[in-house]
């Protein structure tokens, strides 16, 4: 077994109910030091939950936590030194302003106060955020907001970063323009960061995720591994019809076909994808609209392990 | 731990200074209520007092200062359910210092600010030719701050488990308008009804209205006209176990 002090996050059999409501059941997840983690899940998954566990809002009810080597049960104070916390809702005091928002978390924190302020400049800067240490948070804009909670959560110099949804109700370029920050830090120093989302694209740069579903591990491990798993390549076909189309195809033999909402999916058992593409389209190029050559993707890995798109919330078709 | 309350408590500070109907709505209808009330009833009602009887603006003076306090514990506890709704509770609930530190932190706040208002208020009011000497100078602002101390614990016992603010205000107006009633803010309680009376005996809030009440009737130089230690064991008592309630309930985590 590794040494512990490898992982910058490890939890072992973690599970957690509200009253009665099992959320979560039997999660381990390990996150390399200076490494990028998902957790990925559909909305009520559980992924929340584990996140309130994993930043000590929630108590461990089952299972052993541990970060940067300390366990969550045994040493909360510790760890929460050693965390850097993004919520989905802004943690910032509208009504201060910029630098008093940074001067209070630095406070809460007991960092020394001739050392503050320094740090606070550094923070300021290093987010293009400096200039706007006099403006109450309340003027800033949703983006400006994001950097200046962002250089709130690094001035404790935290070694763990933990995003919970953290692009949610962003627009567009403001969440490239997160992500473009985060690995900024992570070039200039080791940072580990571990982040929930529920949008596919965002779990893809992870270097490893895990996938959960109505509380349960449905998947885990590195994003390409996961992918190489799901196997081929394979065509998907546009159509109006695709119930009508996947039963022409089939009859073709050596391909796997489903119809799916809007188009048809079709998996070659021999040979390789990108020739049965071109044998499709010309064959059925009146019934079709598009032809996509695929890679398996994590939505794909989603739907085999449990049976059900991604979109759609359990119990629903 | 300290630093963070301090901080806590600085940010409840300059929170309530930037918010300016907050200023207003803690001191100037207090203030408002004291004097169409007390105007209004003026004669109609004269109430006995500790030295005589008294004009109702006299009367209902302590039960104002009682009021200001009242309202800022109120107001700076309902802070915690907008806190935790926008989100901004659980960056401090993440933070090293731990959840006694935002209790302290809160209560110090409150306090501050409470005794500040009420104090402004028994000082300046030009009504009042109440000069106070040191010694009731100093039991005014012990008893103002005890009761500060007491009423943001309950307001924050209330607080903590909530997450809209329109709950909240409903169980104020269940919960702590009644107690103000029946403290004697308004009436006297030797004319009251037996049931009123025996309630009155059990509220605390009564021991605080007394005492202020005694207090503020009392000119330098004179004897005080009560025997405060009943009133500070009460209030010190049920202060007390309102902070602990308080630490009880927020070191349990979900």
């Amino acid at each position: 077994m590794a040494d512990a002090s490898l992982w910058a996050v490890e939890a072992e059999g973690v599970g957690y109910s509200y009253g009665r409501k099992r959320v979560l059941e039997n999660i381990s997840l390990r996150v390399e030091e200076g490494g990028m983690f998902c957790i990925l899940g559909p909305n009520g998954s559980g992924k929340t939950t584990l996140f309130k566990i994993l930043s000590t809002i929630f108590a461990l009810q089952e299972g052993e936590v541990s970060v940067a080597g300390r366990s969550l049960r045994q040493f909360p104070t510790p760890v929460r030194k050693k965390i850097g916390v993004l919520f989905q809702n802004p943690a910032v005091d509208m009504k201060l302003t910029v630098r008093e928002n940074l001067r209070f978390h630095g406070n809460l924190y007991g960092l020394d106060t001739h050392d503050l302020e320094k740090r606070i400049n550094k923070s300021l800067e290093a987010l293009g955020v400096d200039d706007r240490g006099g403006e109450l948070v309340e003027n800033l804009s949703g983006g400006l907001r994001r950097r200046v909670e962002i250089a709130k959560v690094l001035l404790t110099r935290p070694s763990i970063l933990l995003l919970d949804e953290p692009t949610t109700g962003l627009d567009p370029a403001i969440r490239a323009e997160l992500w473009s920050i985060i690995s900024g830090i992570r070039n200039t120093r080791k940072l580990s960061v571990l982040f929930t989302t529920h949008l596919l694209e965002e779990a893809e740069p992870a270097d490893e995720i895990l996938l959960l579903d109505q509380g349960r591990s449905v998947a885990s491990g590195k994003v390409a591994d996961l992918r190489s798993s799901l196997g081929k390549e394979y065509v998907r076909l546009g159509s109006y019809q695709p119930k009508k189309l996947a039963a022409r195809i089939r009859k073709e033999g050596e391909i796997e076909v489903t119809a799916e909402p809007a188009s048809v999916k079709v998996v070659p058992i021999r040979g390789l994808a990108a020739p049965l593409a071109i044998k499709l389209w010309r064959q059925y190029n009146k019934e079709v609209t598009s032809v996509t050559l695929c890679r398996p993707t994590l939505e794909d890995l989603f739907l085999q392990k449990t049976g059900r798109h991604w979109s759609s919330s359990p119990g629903e078709f | 731990m300290m630093q963070a309350s301090f901080s806590l408590a600085l940010r409840e500070i300059v929170r309530f200074l930037r918010q300016k109907n907050r200023v207003i709505g803690a001191l100037a209808t207090p203030v408002l209520f004291w004097f169409l009330l007390g105007s209004g009833v003026g004669r109609s009602l004269v109430t006995p007092g500790f030295r005589g009887r008294l004009d109702y603006l006299t009367y209902f003076f302590p039960g104002i200062i009682l009021l200001i306090v009242l309202f800022t514990a109120i107001f700076s506890t309902v802070s915690i359910i907008e806190d935790r709704r926008e989100g901004f509770l659980q960056g401090v609930l993440v933070a090293p210092a731990g959840r006694s530190a935002i209790l302290f932190g809160k209560i110090m706040g409150g306090t501050l600010l409470a005794v500040f208002q009420a104090l402004v208020v028994m000082l300046l009011a030009p009504y009042s030719d109440h000069h106070p000497d040191a010694r009731v100078l100093f039991h005014l602002i012990a008893m103002t701050s005890l009761l500060a101390v007491g009423l943001t614990a309950l307001g924050f016992l209330i607080a903590w488990p909530m997450d809209s603010t329109q709950g909240f205000h409903a169980l104020i107006n269940l919960f702590f308008v009644p107690l103000w009633f029946l403290s004697g803010a308004l009436f006297p309680a030797g004319g009251a009804a037996e049931w009123v009376r025996t309630l009155m005996r059990f509220n605390p809030l009564s021991y605080g209205h007394e005492a202020l009440q005694g207090l503020l009737a009392t000119k330098q130089g004179q004897p005080l006209p009560i025997d405060l230690s009943q009133d500070y064991s009460i209030i010190c008592a049920t202060t007390l176990l309102l902070v602990m309630a308080c630490a009880f309930q927020v070191s349990r985590r979900s």
